[in-house]
């Protein structure tokens, strides 16, 4: 006996089904609020708001008059965070890679619990243990905790799949070690760190726990404002607060996934 | 440049040396094939001289001064790797001309000199290609170029055919043959495939597990072996169980006695016999006959495999003579080449290393994964 419809089609429609109402169910609420930031609806309490009337651009004004701080906080910090990573997280890879010492995988294991941690555990600490730090230094320490990981994670792959005989090549071509990393280890690295940055950028410019416990009425970022925003304004002033929190972080998680995938490539390859 | 080394030493495990205690003074200007299975040590070996490994004992020594505690990028030793390890974010020239820019030459200075070695190996016209487009044997060219265009003192080769196929392996060996004799450089030449060590070698080192076997010239190696396994490792070699008897005048093997070479110990042996040393003669002069149980069709010459008793042998016939299965053929042993070695009683005839008729398998040796 045959079935009129083969069981694999009908798994394949299925299969399909389900992830578009999954992608459906995630596209939805941004819908909803590009749609309240651009749509001029009384009910939605646009007007009690006072300063608005003037369409989506006078939104946008006001809402950037409110959230202007939090936003350079935000970027001063994003600023800071990324190339502090890139700086601190490179080369201990390099060193957890190629140079290991006694101890080092232990070091290396230790550098990721962050992860595991959770934010108001690690926000808390930070105040408990250096309460009286500039409160950006500790904002900064907190995003740093949270993506130092990544970056010893991305550029750790990158260089194991890197063939170590290429520096042990340069080195016998009479490049000394720091020569060696730099003619050769580095121009290798080149996507692993493009990548590292884009995580780490999308990682800080998001991050909410720690951001939101160590925020003071001054110092406070864009997600922590966002939170402000939609429990205090009304939703048209929060969905155009969340899609300027949006603008930079959608082309960041394409161009990583445009980067991963060369870098996936790469590594098949060579 | 005169290159020696003295009691090195490397281990990796710690039962199991890499290199225990060699010590061999390079012949200046010759190139020194350094021959052995894979895991014996060679390329480690190669890898000590070059500076990129540190020995647990021992010295390399440059024109008589100890360079062991030089780095490696201040040894001016040209090695190109099994694997060419060829940058692949440069292009061919930039490639080659590496070891110019980190000793400081000018840009224009150090190009026209890596295009000058590019067109010595034929590959000028590829000067600005990528790596990633390049064939196998293009990429051998540009890893040679490279080791050389820094003019380096001393040139080490680690087993550079090998990634190639069989055809172009011959090709290259060839042309690499008359480069490397035409440069005159000091060169270790590191193979597992006994061809290439036979023909390639002014002078032919053989390693085995970490040690020195035997080192000459490469017909003198190749014609009086100092073990089985020397014997065995560079071409086919029958090894025959026999007997010296007590006043050394006799050779007994199982199938014929003949007098015994001049000063070959009494007791039990090896008789060593070439495949190319066992004539088909006529019946008169034959020292035994043997029963053909196959015949292989080699090109030069045909390689049969023939019983003599229950002894099993190889010899090579003409290219030309009419063998058939199952025939008796009339032998005779050159006796000028036979070679004894001592054997204990009931020992096992040693295993070739690879195999005796075909040329070894193309097998990878150890430090490129000994990090």
């Amino acid at each position: 006996m045959s079935l009129p419809v083969s069981p694999r089609k009908v798994a394949r429609a299925a299969g399909i089904a389900v992830a578009v109402s999954l992608a459906a169910c995630l596209v939805a609420p941004l819908v909803v609020t590009a749609a309240g930031a651009f749509v001029d609806a009384d009910w939605y309490g646009k007007r009690s708001e006072g300063a608005l009337g003037t369409g989506a651009a006078g939104l946008f004004r006001y809402v950037l008059g409110i959230w202007s701080n939090a936003l350079l906080t935000s970027l001063r910090l994003v600023g800071t965070v990324v190339p502090l990573a890139l700086l601190i997280g490179a080369p201990a890879a390099f060193a957890f890679r190629r140079r290991p010492f006694p101890g080092s995988a232990f070091v290396e294991a230790l550098a990721m619990t962050p992860l595991a941690i959770p934010g108001i555990a690690l926000a808390v600490g930070l105040l408990l243990g250096a309460g009286r730090a500039p409160r950006f230094g500790l904002l900064v320490a907190g995003h740093l905790a949270y993506t130092l990981p990544l970056v010893l994670k991305t550029i750790s792959n990158a260089l194991e799949r890197e063939r170590a005989d290429l520096e042990r090549a340069a080195r016998s071509l009479g490049a000394g070690p720091w020569q060696a990393a730099a003619w050769v280890t580095l121009p290798r690295l080149v996507p692993g760190l493009v990548l590292s940055a884009l995580l780490v950028f999308a990682v800080s410019w998001g991050e909410f726990n720690v951001s939101f416990l160590l925020a003071t009425p001054l110092v406070q970022t864009f997600p922590a404002g966002l939170y402000t925003t939609y429990t205090t304004n009304s939703f048209p002033v929060a969905a155009a607060a969340t899609l300027i929190f949006l603008a930079p972080i959608v082309p960041a998680f394409l161009a990583i996934q445009a980067l991963g995938g060369e870098e996936f490539r790469r590594g098949l390859s060579s | 440049m005169r290159l020696e080394v003295r009691g090195l030493s490397k281990s990796y495990g710690a039962d199991r040396p890499a290199v225990a205690s060699v010590s061999h003074a390079f012949p200046e200007g010759r190139i020194s094939a350094v021959l052995g299975p894979s895991g014996s040590g060679k390329s480690t070996a190669l890898f000590l001289i070059a500076g990129l490994a540190d020995p647990d004992a021992g010295s390399v020594l440059l024109d008589g001064r100890d360079v062991t505690n030089v780095p490696a990028e201040k040894r001016d030793i040209g090695l190109m790797f099994q694997s060419y390890a060829l940058f692949p974010h440069l292009t061919v020239i930039e490639n080659v001309a590496f070891g110019l820019r980190t000793r400081g030459v000018a840009k224009a200075a150090r190009m026209e000199r890596a295009r000058e070695v590019l067109e010595t190996v034929r590959m000028g016209a590829f000067a600005h290609r990528r790596i990633e487009g390049l064939s196998g044997g293009e990429q051998q060219r540009v890893a040679l170029a490279r080791a050389l265009a820094f003019r380096p003192r001393v040139l080490l080769l680690d087993e550079p055919l090998s990634a190639l196929d069989a055809k172009m392996r011959e090709d290259l060996r060839v042309e690499l043959f008359s480069l490397l004799r035409a440069l005159a450089l000091t060169t270790v030449y590191v193979t597992h495939d006994q061809a290439e060590a036979l023909a390639l070698g002014d002078e032919l080192v053989v390693m085995r597990e970490g040690r020195i076997e035997q080192v000459g010239r490469p017909a003198d190696v190749y014609h009086r072996p100092r073990s089985p396994f020397v014997a065995r490792f560079l071409g086919a070699a029958n090894l025959v169980a026999g007997e010296v008897s007590p006043g050394g005048d006799d050779l007994n093997l199982p199938f014929a006695t003949i007098e015994a070479p001049a000063g070959a110990d009494a007791g039990p042996c090896w008789a060593m016999l070439r495949p190319e040393d066992l004539e088909v003669v006529a019946l008169k002069d034959a020292d035994f006959t043997a029963a053909i149980a196959s015949v292989q069709f080699l090109g030069p010459v045909q390689r049969v495999r023939v019983f003599a008793g229950r002894q099993e042998l190889l010899l090579d016939a003409p290219n030309d003579a009419v063998l058939g299965d199952g025939a008796r053929i009339p032998v005779r042993m050159k006796r000028e080449k036979i070679v004894v070695f001592a054997r204990e009683r009931g020992e096992l005839p040693p295993s070739p290393p690879s195999a005796p008729v075909v040329a070894a398998a193309s097998v990878d040796d150890s430090p490129r994964t000994v990090n």
